[in-house]
């Protein structure tokens, strides 16, 4: 493991790390937002539409993987040209490195806007997010390498809170919530799901980090228990911020998820009320996710303009994040464009990578499962 | 010099041991010797440090600091890179653990190459504890060593920003006790770590018998002057006080001068973004310490990158039958050589302990 650390430049990376990475980029702090809209949705079936979501969310996970093991040297800004063409593949490059920059954008200002709401709350938006893009841009800097350990680090970090705070207030748990049950059909609950799948945004990490990849034929395994870490804990969560405070009471409120561990407290606990430590966990996973779909952004651009380092690409990047972190004028139009992210996302993340797929399957393009089979046996 | 290789000899009878003899000076052509176990030490490392150490052009060294600062990865961190120590005891363990120790003639201080973070907070007493103890105490030690960066600046976001998490009869008493000072809390902070640091500096300087009187009499009288004559809460002073014997805690001399240096910055991120700026500014100290490497060790490991065969070293401390491996984070190229190696090795320690 610790020779993959040694050599800066020629970066590796093992099925483990990969999942900690995956479990970085994908937790953000969208569930807080998406929970409150979700349950607007659906109701008291808000958690079915979560578990539907998988269903979407693991053959797209699947697809993304095997799509990286069908051209295991190559990102998909390079094998998007080989498939369809320079010009065309050029555009997809181009989207990716658009949809991760938005992607930083938009956990950069819901992080703002986070901590706008529960812990500073008259310091400027620009502030806030300017301290966190000079760290995000000082880790960036040197590469994969430090990305990589500082996920690893995180993860705890990230982890604790979320999987606690499911679990704070089970006493005020009331079932009766839950019902009357799919009374408003299985519309809002499917509609809800693609919200979820799409909010999913992480998960595409893996078409610029597969060639990166040193066990490629863990990287599914890897990346559905990245999903796993994520989707679970949040289901729990849903259904204790269902149970807990009603759909009625869920879908009134911005952040539900902290709603729910105001109300809780702790037996003796020193601090009165928590929500603020666990907000520290959120902005944890908000930095995480910024840092990552910065450098991805950058690293697709490098790429696509043939430059070795990346890291040349944080100038320009740094100031546009900034430009569209700054552009909703108030958190409920972020909450509202965050959610219509979500469904765009849907593009990048399951019907891009499965087009490409679909047409390198049929152009016969990359390298075929049989080849690779026979050369697992010699 | 020779006295110094010869403390080390006497506790490692191997004869694999290298005592590797080096002059470094240009004028003052002082001998250096370079200490490893051929066999253990990753040949990658031992070259490394020869090599480090050829590269030295300097007219004068003058004790192991000089060559400390010659040698290390990243000269601007504020985090030492190299573990130094007096005890020949810890030379020999490093030695046998497969690190490179660097003696220098005159200097009462070895260097031990390369460090970690988590060989830092680690003291030699931890190995002649009962494992219990041992991880009991180093828990409390990690700790009081993060307590020791961070406490100030938490009294001081919760004073200025968040009032609303302490709880309502501890936010009375802080209240009423911030009720006569006439300064913000970061003020009020930042004034009493001076003088703790004043203090520190001056028992340091002074002769040993008067140093402690200055600092009783000093540290009581103007504390309690000070409350009483308002300018800080007695509860700051609670705080700085906890700060400054929790920075004791931390067995390397060298990083609780850092940790003592970087608790500054802290202080002044969270006087002006509270919690998130206490956060991010922890965030960007761990971006420089995931940056940072010894000798092509991750100064984090064995926590970054994980390495499970290595946790039972770190906080926890496991039963010494249950360590029988070397670091692993120490060879990363030659690992043939050391499975060769270990079980002999591991026996003969686990006799010693028999006997």
């Amino acid at each position: 493991m610790n020779d993959d650390f040694k050599m800066k430049n020629d970066f590796k990376i093992n099925s483990k790390q990969l999942t900690f990475f995956m479990f970085a980029a994908i937790l953000e702090i969208d569930s807080l937002t998406t929970f409150g809209w979700l349950t607007k949705l659906a109701g008291p079936d808000a958690w079915l539409a979560i578990v539907f979501a998988l269903v979407l969310i693991a053959p797209g996970t699947t697809l993304i993987a095997l799509l990286g093991r069908r051209f295991p040297r190559e990102s998909i800004i390079e094998y998007s040209q080989r498939t369809f063409g320079r010009l065309i593949g050029i555009l997809i490059g181009l989207f990716y490195a658009g949809f991760w920059t938005l992607m930083a954008a938009k956990v950069l200002r819901q992080n703002t806007d986070l901590v706008n709401t529960f812990l500073l709350f008259r310091t400027p938006r620009e502030a806030v997010m300017l301290i966190m893009l000079i760290t995000v841009a000082y880790l960036i800097r040197n590469g994969l390498t430090p990305i990589t350990k500082l996920n690893v680090f995180l993860f705890p970090l990230m982890f604790l809170p979320l999987a606690v705070s499911a679990f704070l207030s089970l006493r005020d748990f009331d079932y009766t919530n839950f019902f009357p049950f799919l009374t408003r059909g299985i519309r809002p609950v499917l509609e809800g799901a693609l919200l979820v799948a799409g909010a999913f945004q992480g998960l595409e990490i893996l078409l610029i980090l597969m060639p990166f990849v040193i066990d490629q034929r863990n990287a599914v395994k890897a990346s559905i228990f990245a999903v796993l870490l994520t989707w679970v804990p949040s289901l729990f969560e849903m259904i204790s911020v269902l149970g807990v405070l009603g759909p009625e009471e869920a879908s009134r409120q911005l952040y539900p998820t902290v709603s729910l561990i105001k109300a809780s407290d702790f037996p003796g606990a020193f601090v009165e009320r928590l929500e603020p430590l666990f907000l520290l966990g959120w902005i944890v996973a908000a930095f995480t996710t910024v840092y990552i779909n910065f450098y991805l952004a950058g690293l697709a651009l490098a790429r696509l303009l043939g430059i070795r380092e990346a890291k040349i690409m944080i100038y320009p990047l740094a100031p546009a994040i900034l430009t569209l972190a700054m552009l909703p004028p108030n958190i409920l139009v972020t909450i509202n464009w965050a959610n219509q992210f979500a469904f765009f996302s849907l593009i990048p993340l399951y019907l891009l990578p499965l087009t490409v797929y679909f047409v390198a399957f049929l152009r016969g393009k990359g390298e075929r499962k049989r080849r690779e089979k026979t050369r697992q046996v010699a | 010099m020779r006295t110094n290789t010869a403390l080390v000899r006497r506790r490692v009878r191997d004869p694999n041991l290298v005592v590797q003899m080096v002059k470094i000076g240009r004028r003052s052509k002082t001998d250096v010797a370079i200490l490893y176990i051929k066999g253990i030490a990753n040949p990658a490392l031992i070259s490394e440090v020869q090599s480090r150490l050829d590269a030295i052009d300097m007219d004068r060294v003058m004790g192991a600091a000089y060559i400390e600062f010659m040698i290390e990865d990243n000269w601007l961190s504020p985090f030492p890179q190299l573990q130094s120590t007096e005890r020949p005891d810890e030379i020999a363990a490093a030695v046998m653990s497969g690190r490179v120790a660097i003696l220098v003639d005159g200097a009462p201080a070895g260097i031990i190459a390369p460090a970690t973070m988590n060989s830092l907070m680690l003291s030699p007493e931890d190995y002649y504890q009962r494992w219990v103890v041992a991880s009991s105490i180093r828990l409390i030690r990690f700790l009081a060593s993060f307590l020791s960066l961070i406490f100030p600046s938490i009294y001081i976001a919760m004073t200025s920003f968040h009032q609303e998490m302490i709880p309502t009869t501890l936010l009375f008493s802080i209240g009423t006790a911030r009720l006569t000072v006439p300064f913000p809390s970061i003020i009020e902070a930042l004034m009493m770590e001076i003088v703790i640091e004043l203090f520190r500096e001056a028992a340091i300087r002074l002769p040993s018998l008067i140093s402690q009187a200055i600092t009783v009499v000093g540290g009581l009288v103007i504390g309690q002057a000070s409350i009483q004559a308002g300018i800080v809460s007695p509860i700051l002073l609670v705080v700085i006080a906890v700060t400054a014997i929790g920075s004791f805690a931390v067995p390397s001399y060298d990083l609780a001068l850092s940790l003592r240096l970087l608790r500054f910055p802290l202080m002044l991120a969270a006087a002006t973004f509270g919690l998130y700026g206490l956060v991010m500014g922890i965030m960007a100290i761990l971006v420089h310490l995931v940056n940072l490497e010894s000798f092509g060790t991750s100064y984090l490991a064995p926590w970054v990158p994980v390495t499970v065969s290595d946790f039972k070293d770190t906080i926890w401390k496991a039963p010494l039958p249950a360590m029988h491996q070397r670091p692993d984070y120490l060879n990363p190229i030659d690992v043939d050589r050391l499975t060769d190696r270990r079980p002999e090795k591991d026996r003969a320690g686990q006799n010693d302990e028999n006997a």
